[in-house]
């Protein structure tokens, strides 16, 4: 058994070590980015915070208080774990990470609201918790404020002889009807799988950009050749950033509302301008790995830099600006919008005109990138003719091969 | 080929050999500057919001001027029909509005009850719960004071009519982080990746170098030379460590003065979980470094951790939420949950061990379990590649 095992594992160092090139790009490119939609779908499969764990303090025991806290606890978003007899419990079981939320309801609750004393009930969120208390705020409010309209209905048919009919009215002189566009449900997963996946494929974009370029910095070939590598991998990050984003699609739910064929088209431009970006790094370090680092820590900061968790209007000025010229801040923003509003062909124009603005600039840099490579690779030469010329005619060897050999080495 | 002295060597292949340690001091640091710098503003203020004030009654008017004197909104009252409104927020020029109908100040005065329309853009999670918690605030207050004049009229006292309507009040409070900024909840999540990426950047690498060495050394069965390649990357790897360590505490020095980032836990604890964590990312670098053959490629591997090794790891999406399968294997493949969760405990709760040991404890498991699973993998893999006779040289 353990020699079969040994043997299979042999025969994939060995497809490994004749194939690397093959075995990364079907790593970066399939593996990585599909494996990583499968995981993080199904992790975050419940969508919303849920069933959050709650302390309550009920200093009060009466009828209304216990049916307060059934309707926190019959909610969704609420789960009420313990029933503390003090504050300082409650803010153990918090500082434990044992609960993320508590409510304090306080002594003679029901007997204050009746002799008109507004009490008042205390939350408490764990603020550390960011993404569990965002969510849990609103819900604890609506909770309650359904049963203050239902308290406040008392009082006026109560104490002011309101008829039913007009009750409501002036229960609620201003009803506010909120609709939440587009994903009525605030989904986190929503809000942050498709450009966190988009995230990790562009990582792929940049390396294999990074890779083509290096492999072409020593070779002369016309500028235009330059540009296949490129669509090669454009083509090929364009189909590995659909299939990651369509797992989403189809095991996990995620609707898709916008103008597929658009979206596609301006995958392809993203792609363009990322493997271009690692093409134009590829072309200028002498050292392979640092290819790859130097084109990833260019694009991996801007999953954040380009204002997909933390908005760009919230960011200093000087760091809007340059997130106004990254790629992301407009692939991002339009991955999660082409998922979740009807977003047509035109919507996207603004968009992919950049995308074209940041390629073009991105070849003319490439130009230069090659001029001066050129210009490096001429002046060599020229020191080399000088030095060594003679000798290596009398050797027989052509100058331009030594040149090769030397700017190879460098 | 014999070595030349370090200070004789040239500025490049200087660089290249202090490359490592200038990658494990310097990312973390430059990262924390960056987003320190880019959260700074802590709260999401000035988010384009538009009004469609159909009614521009005194009633409505008092609304919308108090959406105006809110921060959080940078109104706008642009638009002109509900078409209009939805093509913006389709084109995300704005994240949500409100539509005070034709009547509303009338429906008001008569007690009918009049209703308002608030849209969000429900996209983007941040957004969109800070726009509906403040304008629900605004009209519950507006509610509020309608009804205490409704109130007022039908015979009570304005301090009867007053306790009246802010019974059943809620005070809410945040406990740790009590402003909710992003920054607090983020960084120390953020300095957990930046410690470990620029960890794996380099630590991996050390091990290809090994590996390939002892390889060579294997054939000529070079015992002495074996340990010695073996006690050079141990060198090697604590001396990643300590200098990622050194970064760490510069990190969190540089987020409480340059950015007000609460700095709470004792210094013993916040370096026994660094301690803990060098540990595990070293197993795990072990582990990537046998994998694979040639350095570029580890490279290439690690960044891909990133961003799934953040979002698994319980930081954003809390254990509880997970399911207990999914909870144990993401504790039992990445170390980074023993990490990031303690220390946000420890700089904004001020936790002490009793919070803390869990983690302490797994995470020593954790590396201990890997460490072993790295060693054996390493030695089988430097043994079946002496069998295989494959050269390694990139």
């Amino acid at each position: 058994m353990r020699d079969r095992l040994n043997d299979v594992l042999l025969s994939f160092i060995f497809f490994k070590t004749r194939h690397p090139n093959l075995v990364m790009s079907l790593l970066m490119f399939l593996i990585i980015p599909v494996a990583s939609s499968l995981i993080l779908g199904y992790e975050m499969r419940t969508d919303v915070a849920s069933r959050i764990p709650t302390v309550v303090i009920n200093n009060d025991n009466s009828d209304f208080s216990r049916t307060f806290l059934d309707y926190v606890n019959e909610s969704e978003t609420f789960d009420i774990i313990s029933y503390v007899d003090n504050y300082e419990e409650a803010e153990d079981m918090m500082f434990h990470d044992k609960a993320f939320a508590a409510v304090v309801i306080p002594e003679n609750f029901y007997s204050d609201l009746q002799n008109g004393k507004s009490p008042v009930i205390l939350t408490l969120f764990d603020g550390a918790q960011m993404s569990v208390v965002t969510y849990s705020k609103n819900a604890m409010t609506e909770i309650l404020m359904t049963l203050k309209a239902a308290y406040m209905m008392n009082i006026f048919e109560g104490k002011q002889s309101v008829v039913p009919e007009q009750v409501m009215h002036q229960v609620m002189p201003i009803t506010t009807v909120t609709r939440l566009l587009y994903s009525p449900t605030r989904s986190l997963r929503n809000f942050l799988l498709p450009g966190m996946l988009a995230g990790i494929v562009q990582v792929a974009l940049a390396i294999s950009g990074a890779e083509a370029g290096f492999k072409k910095q020593k070779t002369r070939i016309p500028f235009y050749m330059h540009s296949l590598p490129i669509l090669h991998w454009s083509i090929v990050g364009t189909a590995s950033m659909l299939l990651t984003l369509g797992v989403q699609w189809w095991l996990f739910g995620m609707p898709h509302r916008g103008d597929m064929p658009g979206f596609v088209i301006f995958t392809f431009l993203y792609s363009l301008t990322i493997v271009g970006l690692g093409y134009c790094i590829g072309s200028i370090f002498p050292d392979r790995a640092f290819c790859s680092q130097a084109s990833c820590i260019l694009v991996l900061p801007t999953t954040i830099l380009g204002g997909y968790t933390w908005p760009l209007i919230a960011m200093p000025p000087a760091i809007q600006a340059v997130a106004r010229c990254l790629p992301f801040t407009y692939y991002g923003d339009t991955v999660r919008n082409v998922f979740f509003k009807p977003l047509q062909f035109h919507h996207m124009a603004d968009e992919m005109f950049f995308m074209v603005k940041f390629f073009v600039i991105e070849l003319v840099l490439l130009a230069l990138i090659k001029l001066w490579k050129q210009g490096l690779h001429g002046s060599r030469v020229t020191a080399l003719n000088g030095s060594a010329g003679a000798d290596t005619k009398a050797a027989g060897v052509g100058t331009a091969e030594n040149d090769k050999t030397e700017v190879m080495q460098s | 080929m014999t070595q030349q002295p370090f200070s004789k060597l040239g500025f490049v292949d200087k660089l290249l050999i202090v490359k490592p340690y200038l990658i494990v001091f310097f990312i973390p640091i430059l990262f924390t500057l960056l987003f320190g710098y880019v959260m700074g503003p802590v709260y999401v203020q000035g988010v384009p919001f538009a009004i469609y004030d159909m009614d521009n009654s005194e009633t409505s008017r008092s609304v919308v001027d108090s959406f105006y004197d809110c921060p959080t909104f940078k109104i706008t009252q642009d638009y002109e029909t509900t078409d209009q409104l939805e093509e913006a927020l389709l084109q995300s020029d704005i994240y949500g509005a409100v539509i005070i109908p034709e009547g509303f100040g009338n429906d008001i005065q008569n007690k009918r009850g009049a209703e308002a329309t608030v849209l969000v853009d429900g996209t983007n999670f941040q957004i969109s719960n800070n726009l509906q918690q403040f304008a629900t605030t605004i009209f519950t207050m507006a509610g509020a004071s309608i009804q205490m004049k409704y109130l007022e009229a039908g015979e009570m006292t304005p301090k009867q009519a007053s306790d009246s309507v802010l019974s059943l009040n809620i005070v809410s409070r945040n406990v740790y982080n009590p402003g909710l900024g992003y920054i607090y909840y983020l960084m120390p999540g953020l300095l957990g990746i930046f410690i470990q990426q620029s960890y794996l950047a380099v630590a991996p690498n050390a091990v290809i170098e090994t590996k390939r060495s002892i390889r060579k050394m294997l054939m000529l069965s070079d015992t002495e030379k074996i340990r010695g390649s073996v006690a050079s990357l141990t060198e090697q790897l604590l001396a990643f460590a300590g200098l990622s360590t050194i970064s760490y505490l510069l990190s969190i020095l540089i987020l409480h003065y340059s950015y007000g980032f609460p700095l709470n836990g004792s210094l013993g604890l916040i370096l026994l979980l660094q301690f803990v964590f060098i540990i595990d990312i070293a197993a795990m670098s072990i582990v990537i470094g046998t994998i694979f053959e040639m350095g570029v490629h580890v490279v290439q591997f690690t960044m891909f951790l990133t961003v799934p090794s953040i979002l698994t790891c319980g930081f954003g999406w809390p254990e509880f939420m997970m399911t207990k399968l999914f909870a144990v294997i993401v504790k039992s493949v990445w170390p980074l949950y023993y990490y990031v969760i303690p220390l946000r405990n420890l700089l904004l709760k001020d936790a002490d061990f009793s919070v803390i040991q869990s983690y302490i404890f797994g995470g020593i498991i954790f590396g201990a379990v890997w460490m072993v699973i790295g060693c054996f993998l390493f030695y089988n893999k430097v043994n079946m590649l002496r069998k295989l006779n494959i050269a390694l040289d990139d």
